[in-house]
């Protein structure tokens, strides 16, 4: 018996029915857009960090040089390893942690009490982590943060972390490792003074950036502004408010770095076009970029002729089965909940160029509601109709606010709620002609197509008629 | 009328490979239900970031996703995990056998429950090793630890295994390690 027959019995082990995941894609698509949304609506450098736990292509996962390591494993002789082996779980009073795995950190016993720094805190909790000591984790960190505490515990984390202050009282504990790796961890400052439990919220390992010049990471974000934000990889490196004005700036430009200054806790890195000579100016967060940490890029200021801003097409935009819309976004959510603006901006995103498939998995997920009734969201995306709808999901969404409507307890988004004085404007979008505005009119109103939106995001229809 | 996307890539890497993961999964979990979830999940991630793992290992990817969250099932649930009864297996609500026709699962049930016996990173290494054939080198990636760290869990796995199960683990298995 050996080797072989482990592989065998594994085999066997494993059987089971066939599954098919090939349907996953869109769902992960969804993930991406959504995720592309929260970096940009949080700011919050974590949110990084929470999705991008792998580096993958020969990172150094495990520095050799590194002080603060997991648990080691026993030099043990073949006797000792069979004794040990029939403990499964980890020592839960963490007695057996207090030697290598806590980088010197003495770890508090049951009936102990908890450290009153933030920095202290930080550093049990992280030795905790390491050494194994479930309880201790569970009694300083929140469910949350105990959960995600897997992500962080196999790694070796360099001594020395960065403290920085984030809002609401909150404190974020910057530690690196020294492959491509970062954990924050995010402290309730006032319940750590106090020596209180559950005050480590989160930390979630994550990718941390190289380690770079101010102006290096500036020049990144240059780089990548040429494709973002087909390519949203910028996204991570600038605030929500410097993607936004950046929206303005040409992109498909060279710009080249012509000096930076420093100014305070910033770095001003300024830069040209040539051709045109308009001026970029990125504002750089110093102690964010020494952390190696996201969203470093705070501020921009932009000196030339801005592009044109995105929003409601014109009637003479072509249709976006034809040639796909670039920089369309909703034009707002109108008060709605944010599980409402993502599936809008998923919608607007899918319309905008033409992806069938992506409206029809979307519909059939959400059991989306057509006019006429009955129809399949896959007829309903199909033919000429179909180029009629994805038309109307892309002008109006992208040129009107949804009114919010309560039916039942549910709050529902509709888009759009015109009056009668307000549908004139409807022919300068291309929707509908002018013949069929007056129909309208004489109707008492718009009658075109509607869309809708349940408060938990759920896209519930596309119709139109009264 | 479609734009061109780059799901035909990635649907065929799952097409690929769906079978063999979801049948490590099932060996990190033991329940065919959460494996599938697991495995799900891990897709989804996949095509979120596809584009910065496509041309890496999305295999390893994978792996990686599936491992950490079954460990993160494991320290949620420990030992009283929900287990849902597979094909031909008695369900704790139900007095008669679930229907099936799959007798392999049927017999596999101790080798499964042996490997529930083990610490999570022991089972991964057991499952990394002789289920999927990788190296050393892959499974320490894979669970982001040394290699010296898996030849320990791996010798502490083997042993503990030779315990449960001594039919398929012998002696000089357990203390040579991988």
């Amino acid at each position: 018996m050996g080797k072989d027959e482990l592989r065998q019995a594994l085999n066997q082990a494993s059987e089971g029915p066939e599954r098919d995941f090939t349907n996953t894609w869109m769902q992960g698509r969804r993930v991406r857009r959504r995720r592309q949304t929260a970096q940009g609506l949080g700011g919050v450098a974590l949110a990084a960090a929470a999705v991008g736990v792998f580096a993958l292509g020969g990172g150094n996962l495990l520095g050799e040089d590194a002080t603060i390591d997991p648990l080691p494993p026993a030099t043990q002789s073949p006797t000792e390893q069979t004794t040990e082996a029939t403990e499964p779980v980890p020592d839960p009073t963490g007695e057996a942690a207090t030697e290598e795995p806590t980088g010197g950190t003495v770890l508090p016993g049951p009936d102990d009490p908890l450290p009153t720094t933030v920095e202290e805190y930080a550093a049990v909790y992280l030795a905790a982590g390491l050494a194994g000591d479930e309880a201790l984790l569970e009694r300083m960190g929140t469910d949350g943060a105990v959960e995600a505490s897997v992500t962080w515990t196999g790694l070796s984390w360099l001594p020395e972390p960065q403290v920085s202050e984030a809002e609401s009282g909150e404190a974020l504990v910057r530690y690196l490792a020294e492959g491509p790796y970062g954990l924050t961890l995010r402290i309730d400052r006032a319940a750590a003074e106090s020596g209180a439990e559950d005050a480590v919220l989160h930390g979630e390992t994550g990718d941390a950036t190289e380690a770079m010049t101010s102006e290096e990471y500036a020049d990144l974000v240059v780089e990548l502004f040429r494709s973002w934000p087909e390519d949203y990889s910028m996204g991570v490196y600038a605030t929500e408010r410097v993607q936004d004005e950046l929206t303005q700036v040409p992109s498909q430009v060279t710009w080249e770095r012509t000096g930076s200054v420093e100014d305070g806790d910033h770095v001003l890195v300024t830069y040209l076009d040539a051709e045109s000579g308009n001026e970029l100016v990125l504002t750089v967060d110093r102690a964010l970029v020494e952390a190696r940490d996201y969203y470093a890029v705070v501020a921009v200021e932009f000196t030339g002729e801005p592009i044109a801003p995105s929003g409601p097409p014109e009637g003479s935009v072509g249709h976006p089965c034809d040639e796909p819309w670039s920089q369309v976004s909703p034009a707002g959510a109108g008060g709605a909940s944010e599980e409402v603006a993502l599936t809008a901006l998923d919608l607007i995103d899918l319309a905008a160029s033409c992806d069938i498939d992506g409206l029809v998995g979307i519909a059939e997920q959400d059991g989306t509601a057509f006019s006429p009734g009955g129809l399949s969201p896959k007829d309903a995306f199909a033919g000429e109709d179909g180029r009629d709808r994805v038309a109307a999901l892309a002008i109006l969404l992208s040129a009107y606010e949804p009114v919010l409507e309560a039916n039942d307890g549910v709050t529902v988004a509709q888009w759009p709620e015109l009056p009668v004085d307000e549908l004139d404007g409807l022919a300068e979008l291309g929707l509908y002609t002018a013949e069929e505005i007056d129909a309208m009119r004489a109707d008492g109103g718009y009658t075109g197509w509607r869309i809708t939106i349940a408060e938990d995001g759920t896209w519930l229809g596309l119709t139109s008629g009264t | 009328m479609n734009q061109p996307t780059e799901d035909d890539d990635f649907v065929q890497f799952v097409r690929a490979r769906q079978g063999t993961l979801l049948r490590a999964a099932r060996l990190y979990c033991g329940d065919p239900h959460i494996a599938e979830d697991l495995l799900q999940e891990a897709f989804v991630k996949l095509a979120s970031r596809w584009e910065s793992v496509r041309d890496g290992s999305p295999d390893a990817y994978v792996r990686r996703i599936l491992y950490r969250d079954s460990v993160s099932r494991w320290r949620k649930w420990g030992r009283e995990r929900p287990y849902a009864a597979g094909p031909g297996e008695r369900d704790v609500f139900d007095t008669g056998p679930v229907s099936s026709g799959v007798d392999e699962w049927v017999a596999g049930a101790p080798v499964r429950e042996a490997l529930a016996q083990l610490p999570p990173r022991q089972r991964a290494v057991i499952v990394l090793r002789y289920f999927e054939d990788q190296s050393e080198a892959q499974i320490a990636e894979v669970l982001g630890t040394s290699a010296g760290t898996v030849k320990s869990q791996a010798s502490k796995a083997l042993a503990h295994l030779r315990r449960l199960m001594p039919e398929f683990v012998d002696a000089g298995m357990a203390e040579g390690g991988l």
